[in-house]
């Protein structure tokens, strides 16, 4: 419930019209369950990554907004039907969505012998190429899984966090949009569902964007940190972060928040008390379920 | 009063950085080529530019086996100037120094590890035009610099830390922090490593405040395993600011691996016993990398 959240900054309270649509669509979803079509082909034939499509209820009449999910895993491991993933998908499919849960470009290492551990290939900037891939690609085929183009949302959890905001944030950063393919579909997001992630890598996720310089690797804190793109038409962006995170410290999403008020962007931060790092929508006490579907159903 | 405990401790630990001044000994080197930046900065470099090393090389034709130093300081403080090249030129040895970006300088860990490899990198790039030769590199460093030395020796081919692979064939190392974690390395409450208010936490980890899965990150031990090359350490028993328990630790955790570790437990009469360097100490890392580099030109 929302009485339980702790909820900072908030520019819009969630009203009470949304929240009943909300319980129109929970109601539906009892009854019928999405169709999920896996492992749908959308980089490049030598890559090995699909995604997955999670198509709405056939009640829901088409075209439907549509959630782009990027998972979770520290830019190194983690899987587009990871139960994090897949309770995202399932709960926003219920409730009317068409979502693209994705698989993308992971940091490539090696164990050896002694137990250490070698980087053999840095996820950086191959990842990202492959989200806006993703994005584009959803929207070429946007007449067979019923998309409404102009109604696309992406969301994810911890990396995936990361890598949807810079997603969201660089839909007109030409250097950044020239990676990948389907060049000429358009790299617009109409918002941003961010769990628990980091959108300023000098503080957290460093390692995993490595250049072969130092310079290089300045270089790609700058252009890799959703930070440096926020404007006051950054896309609305929906912050959840945990209070007990141990991993991606919560400061950092307050930080974020005030960043976002400060250029005078809109979003919504919630944090939630007791929270550890790394939770879906059914975190006990808290409705996120209520509080991601009002956020879609106002921005998307 | 606890205050005055921290910064006595912070004193202790940037006493050694100041090592300038007249050459040691005297003799001057036959060669020195001072603020190269190993970056691809453009424009003249000069001796406040920290992405920057100074060469230093003997007499003679070469190819020298190279030793480098990387600087104290506690990553907040210090500089790559250093006085004592001739003792190692005299012994045949090339020496550089390799400068790093400052955690008091708004750069967090692991800025001073990637410029670091990046110092080494640059070295063995441009080791024929110096009469260096590539495959005999020795690290050294005091304290913080004996930190990066050590990490550089860990992790320089595993692409922790940068992207550039290199590689070094020994090391000395002087009262080296190896392990960062608080509870795992050790530290007493009255380290200033203990204390949020102090440098080494607001500055050296990105976030500003403490975070044990980043000190893990951050610390030699926890890369310690078989395939290390030739290490000395050398630590002082009453070390009031690194505490000698984690270097026990890491060279057991090596010796474990089967890695050759030469373990200098210093016991010596000294006023502060974190500021180990001395004339004798200079003697015996040059014996360590004749016998683990080999000492003269080839």
């Amino acid at each position: 419930m929302l009485h339980h959240l702790v909820i900072k900054h908030v520019r819009r309270l969630f009203g009470v019209a949304a929240i009943c649509a909300f319980a129109s669509a929970l109601s539906v979803s009892a009854t019928e369950a999405p169709v999920v079509i896996r492992d749908v082909a959308y980089l490049p034939a030598s890559r090995s990554e699909k995604l997955d499509v999670w198509l709405p209820p056939a009640s829901f009449a088409g075209p439907r907004p549509t959630v782009l999910v990027i998972h979770g895993g520290g830019w190194a491991v983690g899987d587009k039907a990871d139960p994090r993933e897949r309770n995202f998908a399932d709960t926003l499919a219920r409730a009317g969505y068409v979502v693209f849960s994705i698989n993308y470009f992971l940091e490539k290492t090696e164990k050896l012998e002694n137990g250490r551990v070698r980087i053999l290939e840095m996820p950086w900037p191959q990842n990202v190429a492959d989200c806006k891939t993703a994005l584009r690609f959803i929207r070429k085929n946007a007449a067979t899984y019923r998309v409404d183009p102009a109604r696309i949302a992406v969301m994810g959890g911890s990396a995936g966090a990361h890598l949807a905001m810079l997603v969201g944030v660089t839909g007109n950063d030409d250097n950044l949009n020239r990676l990948g393919d389907y060049a000429g579909q358009s790299n617009q997001v109409s918002c941003i569902v961010y769990f628990y992630g980091t959108a300023d890598l000098r503080r957290f996720g460093h390692e995993h964007f490595h250049g072969a310089t130092p310079q290089e690797t300045e270089h790609n804190l700058d252009i890799a940190s959703p930070r440096t793109y926020i404007t006051a038409k950054t896309p609305p962006l929906l912050i959840v972060h945990g209070a007990n995170d141990t991993t991606i410290p919560v400061a950092l999403s307050r930080d974020l928040a005030a960043d976002l008020k400060a250029a005078g962007a809109t979003y919504d931060y919630v944090e939630v008390p007791g929270a550890p790092h790394s939770f879906d929508l059914r975190q006990p006490g808290a409705d996120l379920t209520g509080t991601v579907l009002t956020f879609l159903g106002e921005h998307l | 009063m606890k205050n005055r405990i921290f910064l006595v401790c912070i004193a202790a630990f940037f006493l050694t950085a100041a090592a300038q001044a007249e050459p040691v000994g005297g003799v001057k080197p036959a060669a020195v080529l001072l603020n190269q930046s190993y970056t691809d900065a453009p424009g003249p470099t000069g001796p406040g530019d920290r992405q920057a090393l100074d060469l230093y090389l003997p007499e003679g034709e070469g190819p020298f086996p190279l030793i480098v130093w990387i600087h104290g300081g506690g990553w907040q403080l210090g500089d790559r100037r250093i006085n004592f090249a001739p003792i190692f030129n005299r012994a045949g040895f090339a020496v550089a120094s390799i400068g790093y970006r400052l955690t008091k300088e708004g750069h967090p860990f692991p800025a001073q590890i990637e410029d670091c490899i990046a110092g080494l990198a640059w070295l063995k790039k441009h080791a024929g035009e110096h009469r260096i030769d590539p495959d005999r590199v020795g690290l050294i460093g005091h304290s913080a610099g004996a930190h990066l030395a050590a990490l550089m020796l860990a992790c320089g081919q595993s692409g922790i830390f940068s992207r550039q692979l290199v590689r070094a064939d020994a090391a000395v190392l002087w009262s080296p922090p190896v392990d960062l974690a608080l509870a795992r390395g050790r530290w007493p409450a009255t380290s200033a490593f203990s204390n949020p208010r102090d440098p080494f936490q607001t500055k050296f980890f990105p976030t500003g405040a403490y975070d044990e899965r980043f000190a893990i990150y951050a610390s030699p031990t926890t890369y310690v395993g078989a395939g290390l090359p030739p290490m000395l350490i050398v630590h002082h028993e009453r070390d009031t600011l690194v505490p000698i328990g984690q270097t026990e630790e890491f060279v057991k955790l090596a010796r474990a691996a089967g890695d050759d570790v030469v373990f200098h437990h210093d016991t010596r009469d000294l006023k502060n016993p974190h500021a180990i360097i001395s004339a004798e100490l200079y003697d015996e890392a040059i014996a360590f990398f004749r016998q683990k580099l080999g000492a003269a030109a080839k």
